[in-house]
């Protein structure tokens, strides 16, 4: 046995440091006591009285005074205690952030020690996720998210959520209040659903005013003329949108924002969509010029980046089926300005695009990605609206709304679920099987129940093949089961109202999002390590069945011994063709494996009473920390280092240029998945001395059936420099998989496995 | 001839000729040119090749050869690449995977099943075929076949070719080749005698393209101090204005070399001074003063008009 050690990760994925939250320790611990209090008044049967309780003690105390040259108003801290949707801010339903409450202690006077430790104590058994992982982890099989050391995790999250912004634009606050108001009569059984659904209204109405307030306040102080105006316009957008629906961008968007911000929402739809008919209103009356635009699109822009959600924080520009394509395409094209001067990791803000659309924007796209800024993020619809109309069985119409969330998983705008509440790790799970069900990382027993037979016994690749695919369905389906439940759990406990309210059809339906409400129950699975499973499975058909190398028997000797005395071996592993390479007998395992998984992935949603569940290769960086904690492979990596990102190469190991790369990435089936990510670093000088002859490239592979691109605008030298002297490049912005991030905030081996991805130059 | 002899096939290559493109390198080459960018392709047969670096001094092939040509030097092996320069038999004998061999035979069917990969790329970028070598004129016979199939899909072909051509089989090419890359070496007939042991006039490969009707790059490698003299930018300048078949003229500033394999015909390569920005500056001058239509150098067009 080998003596490891895992590096800790933290409990969420998590990059950039957050703010140091606005209010005191003791003022937020005397929140936290309220909404503890409040929340032990109810039982579950009340829940939706008990969430409209609870948020009416944190809206809107945990929001922050703006900030000098904010244009518009939404700043909040999400405390270690509260209510909220996704991991990356707060976390899902009722939460209870136990790792920032430890911290909280240690940094507290020790009187309220025994406060703290009977709000831990309380919510051990209340935290939404501590119900879900109570019943439905599996020994070595199922971990919690995000524990390294199982091949599947799993968690009850509500990521991913978009909210139909244009119905919340159309109809104002009063307009959605009469609207529910007009559906009591038709669904009288839904009677507390709709009387909570005007609270959590009347609840917004209360934020507004609060707003309202201390932009009075403000302007009740000696200010600059430049300012005075700007505080004054947003006065007038905020009484508005109090009652009516809004008539400027400026309104608009504040009011889109303060709902996403109740709601717990990190992901901001089509921006372009709801917003590009005031904007063109706006620069039409002469209310805005187009530089005042930008400079209030930037101001929206750091209201998101200040969350530091990692992963989330997405805005969505462009593509088909949007309301008046000529005006969204205005708003897209600032848009794409903010973003190319803003220079941060979010927005993630990403472009959808087809053939047809305003060449222009396309252009613009490119110029702002030759900065470096890794945006926008690049979806081809005229693959993926395909994509989605076949896997979540939709008409076109409804498919064009699709959009990527998080890292990149589909999900219908404004009227579906599509949260990755199960992982996969394909690479661990493979070096399980190869070692008859122990995982030479922890020498656990990671089969369960699982009957296989012995590797020893083994006598064809296609029998080993049959094993590998008998091990992933186990997996696959254990993990449906524990997604279906997922959504049961987080329905007992909450209905997330606010979001309700906004996703189709849960007003016509009088019913909550998780409970009946949503057109689309839905959900991902995320994949991790697939290309060097895909790897490694031609590792052993070649050199244990074709070539006959190796025995199976020697192989697991090897790997067991992190290839040590096997150097030879290792490095033959290594030189054998490796996916990235446009050569067929490799890619087709790949090609192959992401077909298995897909398929059974998606034949599982019935099964469980949903109504599409499908994989999504759009890995963050836990292809790393996964990476830390997977036996060494057949592929010739070796124990503890990283695994490549999504469907990409093993970083360094495509080797024939990028149009090879490209084509071995066009093989993988880009229509029975809800999503997946490809990375391309080019140096600054050849994307900007052979800017046309990339776009050719990049077109090409669109026209072949790529689905998405990220593109990486990097000197060589400067990550390597940025690498051992992080002090020098505060500023380095780099893609890593399912998000963007200041390269000298990751961890090294994140880093180095950026580093190593080839560089075309 | 049924096999070609390949040194490397480079996909996505932006550097030769119009597009996205790929580029077919032939081994063998009959000048000795003192700073060639590829002497991995001067020999024209399969050679060995050597990466010290990731040597772990295990012995195998010092016990393999009795000694003879490789000696044992702080743990590594130190080969005399003169000696074992087609001892083909080290590859398998290396666990470390020291040796390769440079230069493949590839049939004319091998070489198209990896061009046409890209086919797409090359008609969406209006790109194709470059092939370059070594001196690819030298395996014309084998080039001509497999060039009129790639012309069946309607492909884009280029020839880079260094000018030498003793055995007069440039006008062969003519019915097959869209377009050519030329090498211009040097001016004065001392550069030519010192760094590259041959005199070539480069007017009379122009004479003959520009009857042909063909178009024609120029590639003029720039070594400071070596072949940078006023002669070379005036010669340019000449040649530019007596062809209108040139379309072009691609300027190179010298690179060093950066591998870190060993082979006959390497180790007697010469290493010269990289030129700063501020020669780079001066090559550019010389450029604008004599007003060179289509200059262009690492991408940049430095004078366009006629």
């Amino acid at each position: 046995m080998i003596e490891r050690i895992l590096k800790k990760n933290e409990q969420n994925v998590a990059v950039a440091p957050k703010e140091p939250l606005y209010k005191t320790d003791v003022e937020q611990l005397e929140i936290m006591v309220r909404y503890t209090e409040t929340h032990k008044q109810f039982s579950d049967a009340q829940k939706l009285e008990r969430e409209i309780a609870c948020l009416n003690v944190l809206f809107p105390h945990v929001f922050r005074p703006m900030y000098e040259g904010d244009l518009m108003v939404g700043r909040y801290d999400a405390l270690p205690i509260g209510f909220g949707s996704v991991t990356s801010v707060g976390a899902p339903g009722h939460y209870c952030r136990f790792d920032q409450m430890a911290k909280m202690k240690s940094r507290m006077d020790e009187k309220c020690h025994s406060t703290i430790d009977e709000l831990i104590a309380y919510w051990k058994i209340h935290d939404t996720r501590e119900i879900f992982y109570k019943d439905n982890l599996l020994e070595n099989v199922l971990g919690p998210f995000v524990d390294v050391r199982y091949p599947v995790i799993i968690t009850a999250r509500f990521s991913g959520m978009y909210l139909d912004y244009n119905k919340l634009l159309d109809y104002g606050i009063v307009g959605l209040m009469n609207l529910i108001e007009s559906k009591k009569e038709i669904n009288p059984s839904s009677i507390i659903e709709y009387k909570t659904m005007i609270e959590a209204l009347k609840l917004l109405q209360k934020v507004v005013d609060h707003h309202i307030g201390e932009v009075k306040t403000l302007l009740s102080s000696t200010l600059l003329e430049k300012r005075k105006h700007q505080l004054v316009n947003l006065l007038n957008a905020l009484t508005e949108i109090r009652t009516n629906r809004p008539s400027t961008m400026l309104a608009a968007m504040q009011l889109a924002w303060l709902y996403s911000s109740v709601a717990g929402v990190v992901n901001y739809g089509r921006m372009d969509d709801y917003l590009g008919d005031y904007l063109v209103n706006d620069l039409t009356s002469g209310r805005l010029n187009e530089e005042e635009a930008v400079e209030l699109i930037l101001s929206q822009w750091r209201l998101i980046e200040v969350k530091r959600t990692n992963v989330n924080g997405r805005v969505i520009v462009g593509g088909r089926g949007r309301r008046n394509e000529k005006n969204a395409d205005v708003f897209c094209k600032l848009a794409i300005e903010a973003t190319k001067r803003a220079q941060m990791v979010e927005p993630q803000f990403t472009l959808r695009f087809y053939d047809g659309m305003d060449p222009e924007i396309f252009e613009k796209a490119l110029d702002s990605i030759s900065t470096g800024i890794t945006y926008p993020i690049l979806y081809n619809d005229d693959v993926n609206i395909d994509a989605v109309m076949k896997m979540m069985k939709v008409d076109f119409d409804t498919a064009c709304n699709y959009v990527p969330f998080g890292c990149g998983e589909f999900v219908l705008s404004g009227k579906g679920v599509g949260t990755p509440n199960v992982c996969i790790n394909l690479l661990k799970s493979l070096t399980v099987l190869i070692h008859d069900g122990v995982d030479q990382w922890d020498y656990q027993y990671k089969f369960g129940p699982l009957q296989l037979k012995k590797m020893s016994e083994i006598k064809t690749f296609e029998e080993f093949l049959n094993q590998y695919q008998q091990q992933l369905s186990y997996y696959i389906e254990s993990g449906a089961q524990s997604h279906a439940q997922s959504y049961k759990v987080m329905n007992q406990q909450v209905g997330f109202i606010f979001t309700s309210i906004l996703t189709d059809d849960c007003i016509n339906r009088g019913k909550m999002v998780l409970d009946g409400g949503v057109f689309h129950l839905g959900g991902t699975n995320e994949m991790y390590g697939n290309i060097n499973a895909a790897d490694s499975l031609y590792a052993i058909k070649k050199l244990v069945f074709d070539d006959k190398v190796l025995t199976m028997t020697q192989l697991q000797d090897i790997l067991a011994h992190d290839f040590d005395g096997h150097q030879d071996l290792r490095q033959a592993m290594i030189d054998l063709p490796k996916f990235g390479n446009d050569i067929d007998e490799v890619d087709q395992l790949a090609v192959w494996l992401h077909e298995f998984t897909c398929l059974h992935v998606a034949s599982q949603a019935e099964k469980v009473g949903l109504d599409s569940w499908q994989v999504v290769v759009i890995n963050n960086q836990v292809n790393t920390e996964w990476g830390r904690a997977t036996a060494s492979s057949p592929d010739g990596r070796i124990a503890g280092m990283y695994m490549s990102n999504a469907n990409n190469p093993q970083s360094g190991a495509d080797i024939n240029g990028p149009t090879a790369m490209l084509n071995s990435l066009a093989k993988i089936r880009a229509d029975i998945n809800a999503g997946t990510v490809q990375n391309i670093k080019f140096s600054r000088r050849m994307f900007e001395q052979e800017r046309v002859k990339i776009k050719a490239l990049f077109k090409t592979y669109f026209k072949k059936g790529g689905p998405q691109l990220m593109v990486n605008i990097v000197n060589q030298a400067d990550l390597i420099d940025a690498y051992h002297h992080p002090q020098r490049h505060r500023d380095l912005i780099v893609r890593v998989g399912g998000f963007s991030a200041r390269f000298v905030n990751l961890d090294k081996d994140v880093q180095k496995e950026i580093m190593e991805r080839t560089c075309n130059d | 001839m049924t096999k070609g002899l390949i040194f490397d096939i480079q996909r996505f290559c932006v550097n030769d000729g119009p597009g996205i493109r790929t580029t077919v390198f032939f081994k063998g080459c009959g000048l000795r040119c003192a700073w060639c960018h590829n002497p991995e392709s001067i020999a024209s047969y399969r050679q060995l090749s050597y990466d010290p670096t990731r040597c772990d001094g295990c012995r195998k092939c010092f016990d393999h050869v009795d000694g003879v040509g490789i000696s044992m030097v702080d743990e590594k092996a130190e080969v005399d690449m003169n000696i074992h320069d087609q001892n083909l038999s080290l590859v398998s004998v290396c666990p470390q995977r020291c040796f390769t061999i440079l230069g493949e035979e590839k049939s004319i069917d091998e070489i198209i099943s990896v061009i046409l990969k890209d086919l797409d790329y090359y008609q969406e970028s209006g790109g194709g075929v470059t092939f370059s070598g070594g001196e690819a004129l030298n395996q014309w016979s084998f080039i001509e076949p497999l060039a009129k199939k790639l012309k069946e899909h309607n492909l884009h072909l280029t020839l880079d070719i260094s000018g030498y051509d003793p055995g007069g089989l440039l006008p062969k090419t003519f019915d097959l080749m869209d377009l050519y890359l030329l090498d211009i070496k040097a001016a004065k007939s001392e550069v030519y005698q010192k760094y590259i042991r041959q005199t070539l006039d480069p007017t009379v490969m122009l004479e003959l393209l520009k009857s042909a009707n063909k178009p024609v790059i120029l590639r003029v490698p720039l070594i400071e101090d070596i072949n940078d003299d006023s002669d070379l930018f005036d010669m340019l300048a000449k040649l530019v204005n007596a062809y209108d078949n040139i379309i072009e003229t691609n300027l190179l500033p010298y690179h060093k070399l950066r591998k870190n394999q060993q082979f006959k015909l390497l180790n007697d390569r010469e290493f010269f001074t990289v030129a700063d920005h501020s020669r780079k500056e001066q090559w550019k001058n010389e450029v604008r003063l004599r007003q060179i239509r289509n200059v262009t150098m690492e991408n940049e067009l430095i004078f366009k008009k006629r």
